[in-house]
C-alpha cells in the first residue's frame, strides 16, 4: 500500500549488537492480520523468540508498538505497548502506557519498534524522525528515571522530546523493572524494563514532525464526536474522572474485598481508613487533571501532600494498582505514603504491583518466623513499617543483599526462601497482583485465562459492566460467563491493538449495543480506509488470542496453568457476606472447558485446534505446533 | 506608536490545563484534515513532573508583522487576525523569535510558519478544550489593556 492511512507504513529496526537501523515497510497483510498495538508485538514475539530465548539475552526482542488510532483524536489514544518476552514469568510479556510518547512515535513515521541485540556500553537511542543515532549514556547509567529524562533534553536542547527510560532497576535487571515514558507513565508489567537493561539501553529519545493522515475524515469526526457524547453521558466515567481507580479502594474496602496484609484480612472500618478514602483525601490534595495525549478524560490528576510527614511530596495520584499493592497489602493506610512510594518505584523503575505482592508474602514470612532479621539484612518486615518498605525498594532496584531475592518476583523469590514461603506467594503463571479473590466468578476466569499471567485486563469481567446480565450474582458458576469472559476478552484484545485506553472502552460496555468492537471496527474503518467489518476485527481478535495461546503452548504451557492463585482454591475468606467460601475447583474447571471450546482450542489441553489456527489463515503456527507433537494424539 | 486592539481573541487559564493538546489536533484536523501537532497554531509546554502546562497561543498583539523583513505578515482588519502571505514567507524565522508569546510554528510539511487565524472566528481549540481553559472572548473584557504596550521595533 503505497498511501498509508491511520497507519505510518514503517516498522524501524536496530540491532544494538550491529549498530545496524533499517526501515522495513509494514505489510498490508501483517496489517490487516493483526491491526497494530499488541497485536503486531505479540506476531513479532512470536515470530522472533521462542522456548530458547533467554529473556535477559540478546536474542530476546524488545517491540515498542502503536496502533492505527495513536496519535489521533479517538478517546483514550494515547496508548502504547511494549512487548519482550519476559524475565519476570519467562513466557509472553507486555506492558502497556499512556501518556504522549505512543504518538510521538507515530509522528516520528512508525508503527512499530522492533530492538534487538545488546551494547558493550550503556547507550540511548535518539530518534528524530528519519534520523536515528545510537548515544552514548555512560553518564546517565545510575540515574533514575526523572533525572535521565531531564538530563537528556537538555542534553538534546528540546523540553519537547518524549523520552521512554529505565532507573537503576532496569540497569539492574531487576525481573519486574519497568520502562517509563515522560515521568509518569509506565510501562509496568512483565519486567519490560530489565529487558532493555540488558540490552544496555537505558532509554529512548523520540521528536516526530509527520502527519498521521485519515481515510475519511468527515465520517470519522462523526464517530468521534458520538463517541465522546456517549462517555459524558456515563456515571462511571465521571466518578473515574474526579477519583481515578483509587476509588476501587472504597467499593473493595466496602464489600469486604479490599487485599490487606497479603490478604489476610480483607476489610478496615472505614472510620479508622478515612484519610485513605479518595472522597476524602482528593479535595485536600487535587491540583488539577492531567491527561494522556488528545484525551479529554483527564482521568489523572496532579496533587500535592498537603501535611503530614510526607507534606510537599507531589506527582500524579496513585492508581488503585499502586495503593492495593504498595499500601494495603503492606498494612499501610496513608495516603501521603502511597504518593510517596509510588513516585519512588517510578523513580527507580519498579513495577508496584509485582513489588508488593513481593514484599507482602515476606512480610508473611516474617510474622510466621520463616524470615527472621537475619535474612533482611537487619531490617524488621512488620506490617505497615514504612521506612522498611522504601528501604527494600532501594534494595530491590539495587538487587543488593535481601533485595536480590525479593528482585525475582514473588513467585521465584519465594522458592529462594524455601521453608514453605511458596505458601504466602500468590501468583498466576508467575505474575502478581494485588487483588483477592472475589464473589464474581467471571472476574477470577479472566484473571486464569490471561496471556501474561494475572491480570485484570485481559478477560477479567465486573460485575457492574455487565448489565446485559442483570444484577450480579455471586458465587455462581453459570456456563454463560464462559461467553462473556471470552467477548471481553476480545474487547480488550480490540483495544490493546487500537491502542485504545481500556478505562474508555469498559465504559461503552455500560451502554447496550453501542460499545465494543462493532465501534471500534467502525472507527478502525474510518481511520485507515481498510474495510474492517465487525467480522474482521473479531477474526483479528481472535488470532491475536490464538498466536499468544501458541506462544505459551511452545513453551509448555498446559490449561493446568490456567489456574487461579493457590489461596483462592484453599484459603476460606476469613470476613464479611462471603465468609468461608472458596473457589470450587471442579466447577471453575468446566467453565474453562467452555471457554476453550468457545475459543476453538482443545479441552484436554488448552491449545488452540489445528482448524482454528488454519481458518484464522494462521496455518503456520499449526505447523510449529505440530513440529512439537501438539496434534501428536489427536 | 501604541498597539491597535482587536476586537476579539482567546484567553487562557492555565492554571486547568491538563495538557491534554486536543486543541493542538483539533487545529490541526482543521486546517490541514489531519493530525500532527507540529502544524498546530496552538502549543502547549508540558512540564510532567511539576504538573504545569503552558498554553502558548497568539494574541493577536502584531509584534510578528514589524519583525517581517519580506512583508510577508500582515493584519487582516475585518477577521481580526494576522494573515502569512506562504509564497512571501522564507522560513527565516524573524517573526518566531519576536513573538512574545512563543505562539509561532513553522509548519514541517508546508515549510512556511503558522500563525492562530482564528478559524474563521469560531475557534475549534475553544469548542473542544475539556477543562475549560480556552475561550474566546473581546479583547476589552479580559482586563488587559494592550494599548497601554509599546509596540516592540
Amino acid at each position: 500500500m503505497a498511501n498509508w492511512y491511520g497507519w505510518m507504513g514503517t516498522i524501524l529496526r536496530i540491532d544494538l549488537s550491529k549498530g545496524k537501523i533499517t526501515k522495513e515497510p509494514l505489510s498490508e497483510e501483517l496489517a490487516h492480520n493483526f491491526v497494530g498495538g499488541r497485536g503486531i508485538n505479540s506476531k513479532i514475539l512470536y515470530a522472533e523468540t521462542g522456548p530458547n530465548t533467554d529473556p535477559l539475552g540478546p536474542e530476546n526482542v524488545f517491540i515498542i508498538g502503536t496502533g492505527p488510532t495513536t496519535g489521533t483524536l479517538a478517546l483514550g489514544n494515547g496508548r502504547f505497548t511494549l512487548t519482550c518476552k519476559s524475565p519476570l514469568t519467562g513466557i509472553l510479556g507486555d506492558g502497556s502506557g499512556g501518556g504522549h510518547f505512543g504518538a510521538e512515535v507515530k509522528f516520528a513515521g512508525y508503527d512499530h519498534v522492533v530492538i534487538k541485540g545488546k551494547t558493550k556500553k550503556p547507550v540511548y537511542l535518539w530518534i528524530n524522525d528519519d534520523e536515528v543515532t545510537i548515544k552514548d549514556a555512560k553518564h546517565l547509567w545510575g540515574k533514575t528515571t526523572w533525572e535521565t529524562q531531564e538530563l537528556i533534553r537538555k542534553e538534546l536542547g528540546d523540553p519537547d522530546i518524549k523520552v521512554l527510560a529505565i532507573g537503576p532497576a532496569g540497569e539492574n535487571m531487576a525481573n519486574y523493572a519497568l520502562a517509563i515514558a515522560n515521568d509518569e507513565r509506565v510501562a509496568a508489567e512483565t519486567g519490560m524494563g530489565a529487558v532493555m537493561g540488558s540490552k544496555n539501553l537505558k532509554a529512548i529519545a523520540i521528536r516526530g514532525s509527520k502527519s498521521v493522515k485519515i481515510a475519511e475524515p468527515d465520517k470519522y469526526m462523526k464517530l468521534v464526536r458520538e463517541w465522546h457524547e456517549d462517555i459524558e453521558k456515563q456515571h462511571l466515567s465521571h466518578t473515574h474522572r474526579d477519583f481515578g481507580s483509587a476509588y476501587l479502594i472504597t467499593v473493595f474496602n466496602q464489600v469486604y474485598n479490599l487485599g490487606i496484609k497479603n490478604s489476610q484480612e480483607l476489610r478496615k472500618p472505614d472510620e479508622e481508613i478515612s484519610h485513605f478514602l479518595a472522597q476524602n483525601y482528593m479535595p485536600k490534595v487535587l491540583v488539577r487533571s492531567i491527561s494522556c495525549f488528545s484525551c479529554r478524560h483527564g482521568c489523572q490528576k496532579f496533587v500535592v501532600i498537603p501535611d503530614g510527614p510526607f507534606a510537599g511530596e507531589k506527582g500524579l495520584r496513585p492508581e488503585y494498582g499502586c495503593m492495593a499493592s504498595l499500601c494495603t497489602q503492606l498494612g499501610v493506610f496513608d495516603f501521603g505514603f502511597a504518593l510517596k512510594v509510588t513516585n519512588l518505584a517510578n523513580q527507580l523503575g519498579i513495577d508496584a504491583q509485582e513489588a508488593g505482592p513481593t514484599i507482602a508474602m515476606a512480610m508473611e514470612c516474617y510474622q510466621r518466623g520463616i524470615l527472621t532479621k537475619k535474612d533482611t539484612d537487619g531490617l524488621r518486615l512488620e506490617w505497615g513499617n514504612k521506612k522498611v518498605i522504601l528501604e527494600l525498594l532501594e534494595k530491590i532496584a539495587k538487587r543488593e543483599g535481601f533485595g536480590n531475592i525479593l528482585a525475582e518476583g514473588c513467585r521465584k523469590a519465594a522458592l529462594k526462601i524455601g521453608k514453605g514461603a511458596e505458601k504466602y506467594a500468590y501468583h498466576i503463571k508467575g505474575k502478581s497482583h494485588p487483588d483477592r479473590l472475589t464473589a464474581y466468578i467471571p472476574c477470577v476466569l479472566g484473571f486464569a485465562l490471561a496471556s501474561r499471567g494475572w491480570d485484570h485486563l485481559r478477560g477479567s469481567v465486573f460485575p457492574h459492566i455487565t448489565p446485559s446480565l442483570g444484577p450480579p450474582k455471586f458465587w455462581h458458576y453459570d456456563p454463560i460467563y464462559a461467553k462473556v469472559v471470552s467477548d471481553r476478552e476480545h474487547i480488550d484484545a480490540a483495544a490493546d491493538m487500537l491502542e485504545i485506553c481500556k478505562w474508555l472502552t469498559e465504559f461503552e460496555l455500560m451502554e447496550e449495543g453501542k460499545g465494543g468492537v462493532p465501534r471500534m471496527a467502525q472507527l478502525l474503518s474510518a481511520i485507515t480506509g481498510v474495510d474492517f467489518s465487525e467480522q474482521k476485527l473479531h477474526d483479528a481478535c481472535e488470532r491475536n488470542y490464538n498466536i499468544e495461546r501458541a506462544y505459551l503452548v511452545r513453551m509448555g504451557l498446559t490449561r493446568d496453568d490456567d489456574v487461579a492463585p493457590h489461596h483462592f482454591y484453599e484459603t476460606p475468606i476469613p470476613d464479611g457476606p462471603s465468609k468461608g467460601k472458596i473457589l470450587d475447583r471442579e466447577q471453575f474447571e468446566k467453565l474453562k472447558d467452555a471457554f476453550y471450546e468457545l475459543k476453538g482450542g482443545d479441552v484436554k489441553t488448552g491449545a488452540p485446534k489445528k482448524e482454528t489456527l488454519e481458518k484464522l489463515n494462521l496455518g503456520y503456527v499449526a505447523r510449529d505446533l505440530e513440529k512439537i507433537g501438539i496434534y501428536a494424539k489427536v | 506608536m501604541r498597539r491597535q486592539v482587536s476586537t476579539t481573541r482567546i484567553s487562557v487559564d492555565a492554571k486547568k490545563c491538563s495538557g491534554c493538546r486536543l486543541c493542538e489536533q483539533v487545529c490541526t484536523f482543521f486546517h490541514e484534515k489531519e493530525f500532527n501537532p507540529r502544524r498546530a497554531r496552538i502549543k502547549i509546554l508540558i512540564n510532567e513532573k511539576e504538573g504545569v502546562n503552558a498554553p502558548l497561543i497568539c494574541t493577536q498583539c502584531k509584534t510578528c508583522i514589524s519583525a517581517c523583513s519580506r512583508s510577508a505578515l500582515s493584519w487582516d482588519e475585518k477577521l481580526g487576525i494576522i494573515k502569512v502571505d506562504d509564497k512571501k514567507c522564507n522560513a527565516c524565522g524573524l517573526c518566531i523569535d519576536a513573538c512574545p508569546e512563543c505562539a509561532i510554528f513553522l509548519d514541517p510539511v508546508s515549510n512556511v510558519v503558522n500563525i492562530c487565524d482564528l478559524c474563521n472566528g469560531d475557534p475549534e481549540c475553544v469548542k473542544w478544550c475539556p477543562e475549560d481553559v480556552l475561550h474566546f472572548v473581546d479583547a476589552g473584557k479580559l482586563g488587559i489593556v494592550p494599548e497601554s504596550l509599546p509596540v516592540a521595533h
